[in-house]
Formats: structure tokens, sequence, C-alpha cells
């Protein structure tokens, strides 16, 4: 991250002379600096994006009054394993992990399968009602996910399913765009 | 599936027959078609019945029973179905829209919250993407995949995830307010500050009091001098983090659609002697069109939705002047088991949230094929969605090297009205 800051230096010294070098040095070094002011504001740029991430992972190794008191700091003065001794004595991280990691898996293999399925039926195979299915799907998607936050516990609800692997599986398995996504695919490859 | 041989589209099979194909006689090709395509009804209902079955039980009857349930006087004991329940009519939208009350007020507090940072959040997130992507797809730039993987970095972060480290970043001695007093500022404590912006910018030029001519009027039980407010500080530092997570996932869209511009078209306004500002608002940004369109859509989509920042920085805390129509549904059908207020407030939303796509999409619509609107937004709402994976797709192609016409994105469909020519703007 050199910023670039030697070309300012030799900018300021004025050559009088009219000749066509001088307008080709004052060029190359408008160019330099122009890169160099843009990297300097990219670098910060990025710092800001980062920083919040690097912050976060130092203060899971600094102490609470330390992490409190110095927000910015890096690297940890002390450094403290307790946060996560917690994680692993107070809260059962471990069986939450594979919570998502069980659910994660199995909501990713369902929907490779059966979207790849649908799309494909709906690219390749023609049946009667495939198109009003397709419009189907489009209609469904413009339903807004925070819109079914309370719908979908109803019917969860309704059928004993909240509360378990299958409530938070099985409504997920199969997602309208990913079939959107499978068809335009399967379009794309020359039959 | 060796039923199916060679293309299946009917209008390419009676067009462009090959030679042989004209002399068959047209009896034998009318009795051949339904064999070469037999079992093809039963395999696509086999293939298409369990995704109807999963979105029909999941998405369309939750919708049916929200509908039922935002009519009823249901109080979330036993099923809404049993005959206990019974219809109320519109008296769940009428307590949120019209009779004077808490539910009004705080539903036209919602409102207003939400509007202040659909205001702010679209147009922010939209520039700062679209200044990242012109940044860094500069050819001459070094370090470019760093750059884009640093500004893309809080986009693949969960929520949850990221809004902890906003209340630990926004805390009263956290990182933005040690950054602030370096400078010799002192910050508000963000997340416990309900004073409105507006307000405080106001109170700064000596208007502290509403003036009479607001504090009478009004609408949704919030007065004129409520609704001009501004977001609240704590409001703020939410529409700072959406900008913060959101501008990278555009950033991409932006980039993606630019390498598809190509290189000679940049070189061409370059020797036709265009500079670098010049060339942004002449040529790249005409060119960008369909792609602000769609970050637009989706940003309107999106930020009308949210939640979880709002759920985990304390359910509209401080002072409510952080709920959102979305919160305030779920506060309404969990905590204060007022279900059909919940499933009305619900229907609202997304009223306004189809609404206003339609409005900009028609506004912003391409001028040659004008009506259809209706199939237009579906395609449009359909293109928004797969248009983020296309654009991923692209992007990592051609950072590969590889030009992006052999990128493997899902190509347009015909089928899905002006969507189609938005993608087709794109990735072209």
């Amino acid at each position: 991250m050199n910023v670039v800051t030697a070309p300012q230096a030799t900018a300021i010294t004025h050559d009088p002379t009219p000749a066509p070098r001088p307008r080709k040095r004052s060029l190359s070094w408008r160019l330099r600096t122009g890169a160099g002011l843009s990297y300097l504001m990219l670098s910060v740029l990025a710092l800001i994006y980062i920083y919040p991430f690097l912050v976060t992972l130092s203060s899971a190794f600094k102490t609470d009054d330390e992490a409190t008191d110095d927000p910015l700091r890096l690297i940890p003065q002390i450094w403290s394993f307790a946060s996560f001794d917690r994680l692993f004595t107070e809260v059962p991280l471990p069986l939450w992990a594979m919570n998502t990691v069980f659910v994660t898996i199995t909501i990713t293999l369902g929907r490779v399968f059966f979207d790849s399925l649908a799309g494909y039926a709906l690219s390749r195979l023609r049946f009667r009602g495939r198109g009003f299915v397709f419009a189907s799907l489009i209609a469904v998607m413009a339903v807004p996910g925070v819109v079914l936050l309370i719908p979908r516990f109803l019917i969860l609800r309704q059928f004993g399913m909240y509360d378990s692997y299958a409530g938070m599986i099985v409504p997920l398995l199969v997602d309208a765009a990913g079939i959107f996504i499978m068809k335009q695919f399967f379009e794309s490859i020359p039959s | 599936m060796s039923t199916i041989r060679g293309s299946n589209n009917p209008t390419t099979d009676a067009g462009t027959a090959p030679g042989g194909a004209g002399a068959a006689p047209n009896r034998r090709r009318g009795k051949s078609r339904p064999s070469l395509h037999r079992g093809e009804a039963k395999y696509g209902w086999l293939f298409i019945t369990p995704p109807i079955l999963i979105i029909g039980i999941f998405l369309v009857m939750p919708v049916l029973l929200a509908i039922w349930v935002s009519v009823s006087d249901w109080s979330g004991l036993g099923s809404p179905l049993n005959p206990q329940v019974s219809f109320v009519g519109s008296k769940n939208f009428e307590a949120v829209l019209s009779d004077p009350g808490l539910a009004r007020k705080d539903f036209g507090t919602s409102i207003r919250n939400n509007l202040y940072y659909v205001l702010l959040v679209v147009p922010l997130q939209t520039a700062l993407a679209l200044f990242l992507a012109v940044q860094v797809n500069r050819r001459v730039l070094k370090g470019r995949g760093f750059f884009r993987t640093a500004f893309y970095f809080p986009s693949v972060t969960s929520s949850i995830a990221i809004t902890a480290i906003w209340l630990f970043l926004f805390g009263a001695t956290g990182a933005v307010n040690k950054i602030l007093g370096l400078f010799g500022a002192s910050g508000p404590v963000w997340f416990a500050d309900p004073r409105g912006v507006l307000h405080i910018i106001l109170g700064a030029v000596g208007v502290s009091s509403a003036p009479d001519a607001l504090t009478g009027g009004g609408m949704l039980g919030v007065s004129w001098w409520e609704w001009l407010s501004g977001p609240s500080v704590a409001m703020c530092a939410i529409i700072l983090l959406a900008v913060f997570t959101t501008s990278g996932t555009f950033m991409l869209l932006f980039i993606a659609a630019m390498q598809a511009i190509g290189a000679e078209v940049d070189e061409a306004a370059l020797m036709d002697g265009a500079g670098p500002f010049r060339k942004f608002f002449s040529v790249t940004l005409p060119m960008l069109k369909p792609t602000l369109f769609t970050v637009l859509t989706l940003g309107l989509i999106g930020t009308w939705q949210v939640f979880d920042q709002i759920y985990l920085t304390g359910g509209g805390k401080p002072s409510k002047t952080l709920l959102t129509p979305a919160y305030l549904a779920y506060q309404s059908s969990f905590k204060d088991l007022n279900w059909g207020q919940g499933a009305a407030i619900s229907f609202i939303l997304f009223v306004i949230i189809i609404l206003l796509t339609a409005l900009q999409r028609y506004v912003l619509r391409d001028r040659k094929d004008k009506g259809r609107v209706s199939r237009a937004l579906a395609g449009a709402i359909a293109a928004d969605r797969s248009v983020v994976v296309a654009a991923a797709t692209v992007a990592s192609a051609a950072d590969r090297g590889s030009s992006t016409s052999s990128s493997p994105a899902p190509s347009p469909s015909s089928s899905t009205g002006s969507a189609s020519s938005n993608q087709a703007g794109e990735e072209k």
C-alpha cells in the first residue's frame, strides 16, 4: 500500500521552456499523481471495508475490558481465550454448528436435485400445462420473503412441524428462483 | 431419456429441417412426433411435482391461510380454521390504517422510518457500488483482485453476524466513536439515540419545536412534524450498515456489465478525446442503464423488507425509531398475539413492494416494449433474482481472463418479456 508521493515534489518545479518535453513530463506527472491518489483512496476504502472484520477477530482474543476500552487495537495486549471457553462450556455451540451444517447440506442437496429436475422439465420436456407452471413459478417469486414470515409459521404450526428439523428443511428444499436459473441454464445449452 | 433426439423445438423442426426431411410425407411427420416425444409429459410432470408440492404447501397455502387470518379474529389459540374463529371483514386493516389508536400510530411510524431508510439507502448504495465498480474495473489497476474481494467481503457475511459487529462498532465506546474522538468530535450513543436527523439540523438553525401548521394534521396517526423528523441517529447507523453490506453485491453487478461493454468502446472514447468524467457520463453510464435499473429495483424491493437488523438491535428501540413494517408485522403476531393485524400489515407491505416495483418498472421501461406491464414486471422480478448469479458468473469468468462471451451465464429467455432484454443488455 505504498502511496506515490515522490512525483509531487518534482512537479512543483515549473519548466519555462515551451518545448514538447515539459508537456510530456506534466502529462506523466498528472497520470502518476492521479494513479497515486486513486490508490490512496482505494486503500482507505478497502481498509474501511475490512477493518470491522479485523477488529471483531482481534476482539475475540481480547479480555472484555480491553475490548470495550480499546476497540480499535488489532493485536490484543493480553491474549485471552476466555470467550472461546465460554462458547464451548456455557452454550452448546458445537450443537448449533452441527445443526447449521446439517440443515445447509440437506437443503443444498435438495435444491440441486429438485431445481435441476424441474428446470430440465420446464426447458426440455414438452407437456401440457408447462407454460402455466412456469408462469405460476414467476408469480410465486414475486412474493417477498418477509411477507411469508408469519404465514409460513402458521402452516408449520398447522402441521405440527415447528421446532423440528423438518420444519426448517422441507419448506426450503425447493427454490423457485433456483428452478428459474436452472431452466435458463438448460436453455443456453444447444440441444 | 433416449426418446429425445435433436431439436425439441417445434418451430425449428419445421423451419430448418434438413434436406431429406422435406421429402418425407406430412402424414409420417405428424405421426412420428408423438412417438418421439412420448413419455415427455409423464416425466415432465414427474420432475416438476416435488417443487409444485413443496411450493404449493409452504408458499401458496401459507399465503392463502394468511389472507384468511388477516380478515379473522384468530387469537393464536388452536387452528385458525376452527369454527370458533369468525370473519371480521376489514377490521384488522382498519385498525392499522384508519382507526385512531396505537396500532395505527405504530404502523405510521414504521412506514416513516422505512421510507427514510429507502430514500437514503437506495441512492447511496447504488452510487457507491457504481463508484467502486468504476474504480476497480480499471485495467491498469494493480491488485484488482484484492480490492474487489475487500469490497465484496461484507456482502458474503450473514446479516446476523454483520449486525452484531455493527452493534459492537457503534457502541457508546465502540470503534466508530473512538475514531470520531481522534478528530475531537464526541459521537452519539448511536443505537440509543432516537433524535431525528432533520430535527437536529432544524434545531441547529433555531427551529426546535414544531410550527403549529405541522402539529395539527398528520397521516396514519403521526403528525407532519414527526413525519419530517428524518431518520433517527440509530437509523443512520442501520443505513450505513445496509450501504456497507449491499454496495459490494451491486458493485459485482456493475463490474459484470462493464466487462460486457468491452475494451473497444473505452478505447474509442479515449481516441475521441473524452476525459475520464466525460467518458463515464457519456459512454459508460448510458451503457449501464439496464444494470442501473436492475440495481435500483433490487434495492427498492430489498430495503422495504429490512427485518434482521431491526430484530437484532432491540426491536425498534429507541422510541420506535427503528420500527419497520416487516418487524411490526412480526411483533404484532408473535409478541402481541394479534395475528390478524400482523397478517394485515404483511399484506400492506406486499402491496407496497409490488406497487413500487411496478411503478418503477413502468417509469423506466424500455421504450420498445410498451404495454404488457404485468408480464414485464413478473419477468423483471424473476430476472432480478437470477441476474445476481449471472453477474457473479460473468465477473468471475472475466477475471480468469476468458472473454465474457464464453461465460456460462444463463442466456435470456424469450418468454420473460422485457426481463430478457434487460438481461441481454447486461450480458452483451
